[in-house]
């Protein structure tokens, strides 16, 4: 090779592999994804603003880090030497790699673009060391809701592209860590291990609870709560036990009150942010909700003999008891009080905190133990964690991508286990475990 | 994207002007050899483009159990230069840093210099004894909504594309149009990767009758009686 086209390819090479220069201006990313991540995400978010910063949130009872909307506003310079904002709206991780593929508004615009809070929210608010608070703001505050749309920079995925109907967008991809789900049953449930061809089976319709317990007097049902097909724990979910996730399904939505189930409704068409759009399928049953934390809050819920309703809201039956079976992270987990967190093809997590063990309400941290299972491929409700940008994103995009990054096996926290950890693999999403 | 039929064009056009420039200043043996060898070096050139052509208006093909079958080919799943390819994913090719994070951009970073091999690989066709993965075995029966239909036919364009990729880093294969995949482990290990990603989409039932239907049509047993 000639002397000179030697040096121009090195040059290009290391062009490739540098760094892009800090900004000195004002910088504003916005983070979007995965919803059972968003725990490390946030951690290792914050952990990026080194200097005096601000934050607000809107998760009254959760804290910011179970929040669905943040924004983080102060001194991060591995970013820029100026002011850098990060957005953050997470609200599932197939809308996430969505959200980097399509516009929030114009021709063929994403249906259901993240909207992130407005910087305004903070103007009162001092930066602190440390990060100064402003009170959560609540989902139902229009200064959180109704902020607009702005195009998406960074997406966190609990799956691959190639999971989504967005496989041919350009991105740059990387693996942070794994993310690890568990099957979970209502409060009360008497239900304690789900098998891949159980929870197929109630994907497809309800079932008689006997096909769990193995008693012929447990004729009441058992229903199937999840989310949308914008959610990467959906994805896993229906990719690991062999259902198929473009395969509609038949999913509930359930309404409480002081603690028990008064409705569980086959989930409507055209519902809103409930609704399942992306693989065009948005029939009876298919949709689900769009946060793992409201499939927590069903799952607090006992089901005493709640209404069963179709999807027009007819009763159907009532009186019964009702079982739930869901499928979460464990971050997500950790906030369903009193739920029953079940084994999954015979294998359970303990999870410290667990509420079979300790009272509820408590952290739900993988133990040693745990891990071990994790590690050794004996328990498989995993799956790799992503982030995502896109090929062409700015350079304050590229640092910010690249910043938050390494920052995430440090800040994995309960979310779940880091890369390094793991001692098995699997080549696509539900795909074989093995070394 | 370029297309293939509008390449000869602007090559044909230079061909003339060179034969006309030449045929006013120079001598008639030196116009004789110049032309022989333009003409030479420019066929080649439609010759591969007239190949790629064909091959990219050909569809995988339903195979027919009643006789064997043509293999489809993958002339219309040539790789795109760096940047504009698909970032497909490799997992038990990447590397795990020691910070914990795998990089899997190999496919689509900016930094991949394409090489004139990437630029223009060969053609694949199978080989008779190398299975077709479920997404490319036809269901007449399907009633697949568009997002389902092309995530389908992407598992098919990413087979195609491994398979094309092998065969381009194969240095036996650089020179030649089209280059036959045999059934080997590199086939195996895209035909698992297809087949895996088919399983996700449409779960094990799906999976099983279209891998079994996938065995009975290349003539080899099924993986349930071997």
């Amino acid at each position: 090779m000639k002397p000179s086209l030697l040096i121009g390819l090195s040059a290009l090479a290391l062009a490739g592999s540098a760094s892009a220069a800090v900004s000195s201006s004002a910088v504003t990313i916005n983070v979007t994804g995965a919803t059972a991540f968003r725990s490390a995400a946030i951690a290792a978010i914050r952990s990026k603003f080194t200097g005096n910063y601000k934050y607000a949130h809107d998760a009254a009872a959760a804290g910011v880090s179970g929040s669905t909307r943040s924004i983080f506003i102060g001194s991060c310079p591995s970013i820029s030497t100026g002011t850098t904002t990060i957005r953050c709206c997470f609200t599932g991780s197939v809308e996430g790699i969505r959200a980097l593929t399509k516009e929030p508004t114009g021709l063929n615009a994403d249906p259901a673009p993240p909207t992130y809070m407005p910087a305004s929210i903070l103007d009162s608010t001092t930066a602190a060391s440390g990060g100064a608070e402003l009170a959560a703001q609540g989902s139902s505050s229009s200064a959180v809701a109704g902020s607009g749309t702005a195009t998406s920079d960074i997406a966190f995925s609990d799956v691959n592209k190639t999971s989504t109907p967005f496989a041919s967008g350009s991105f740059v991809t990387d693996s942070v860590g794994v993310i690890v789900f568990t099957m979970m049953a209502n409060k009360g449930s008497t239900i304690t291990n789900v098998t891949s061809q159980q929870y197929r089976a109630i994907l497809a319709k309800p079932q008689p609870l006997s096909l769990f317990t193995g008693s012929a007097a447990d004729t009441t049902k058992v229903y199937a709560v999840g989310r949308n097909d914008t959610s990467g724990t959906r994805t896993t979910a229906f990719a690991e036990v062999g259902y198929g996730y473009t395969k509609a399904c038949k999913q509930y939505l359930v309404v409480g009150s002081s603690g028990t189930m008064t409705s569980v409704q086959l989930t409507p068409i055209n519902n809103g942010d409930k609704s399942s759009t992306v693989w065009g399928s948005d029939l009876a049953g298919n949709g689900g909700y769009n946060s793992g934390g409201d499939v927590a809050t069903a799952l607090k819920l006992t089901g005493t003999s709640p209404s069963i309703l179709d999807e027009a809201g007819t009763t159907v039956s009532s009186g019964a008891k009702v079982d739930i079976v869901s499928w979460l992270g464990i971050s997500d987990a950790a906030k369903a009080t009193g739920g029953v967190l079940c084994a999954y093809n015979g294998v359970k997590l303990e999870l410290t905190g667990d509420q079979t063990t300790t009272p509820v309400g408590a952290a739900g941290t993988l133990t040693a133990s745990d891990k071990v299972k994790l590690a050794k491929g004996t328990y498989t409700a995993w799956g790799n964690e992503r982030m995502f940008r896109r090929t062409t994103a700015s350079n304050d995009v590229q640092n910010a991508y690249t910043a938050i990054k390494a920052a995430i096996p440090a800040n994995i926290g309960t979310a779940g286990i880091a890369l390094t950890a793991m001692n098995v693999t699997r080549s696509a999403d539900g795909g074989t475990v093995a070394p | 994207m370029k297309l293939a039929s509008d390449i000869p064009v602007p090559a044909f056009s230079l061909l003339q002007g060179l034969i006309s420039l030449m045929s006013t200043r120079m001598r008639p043996p030196y116009l004789l050899l110049i032309t022989i060898g333009l003409i030479a070096a420019s066929s080649s050139m439609i010759f591969r483009t007239c190949s790629q052509n064909e091959s990219s208006a050909e569809k995988p093909k339903p195979p027919k159990r009643t006789e064997k079958r043509p293999k489809p080919s993958a002339a219309s799943h040539r790789l795109q230069p760096a940047g504009t390819s698909q970032d497909q994913t490799a997992p038990d090719s990447a590397t795990i840093h020691p910070n914990g994070i795998r990089s899997e951009d190999s496919y689509g970073a900016e930094a991949v210099i394409p090489s004139p091999s990437m630029a223009m690989p060969p053609a694949v066709r199978l080989a008779d004894d190398v299975r077709l993965p479920a997404a490319l075995i036809p269901d007449a029966e399907a009633n697949l909504t568009p997002a389902v239909t092309a995530a389908t036919a992407e598992i098919g364009n990413t087979f195609y594309r491994e398979l094309q990729e092998t065969a381009n880093n194969n240095t036996s294969n650089q020179e030649a149009d089209t280059a036959t995949i045999f059934n080997d482990p590199n086939t195996e290990q895209a035909l698992t990767r297809a087949d895996e990603q088919y399983r996700a989409l449409f779960g094990d039932e799906d999976y099983n009758r279209k891998t079994a239907e996938s065995h009975i049509e290349v003539n080899l047993p099924t993986e349930s009686s071997e």
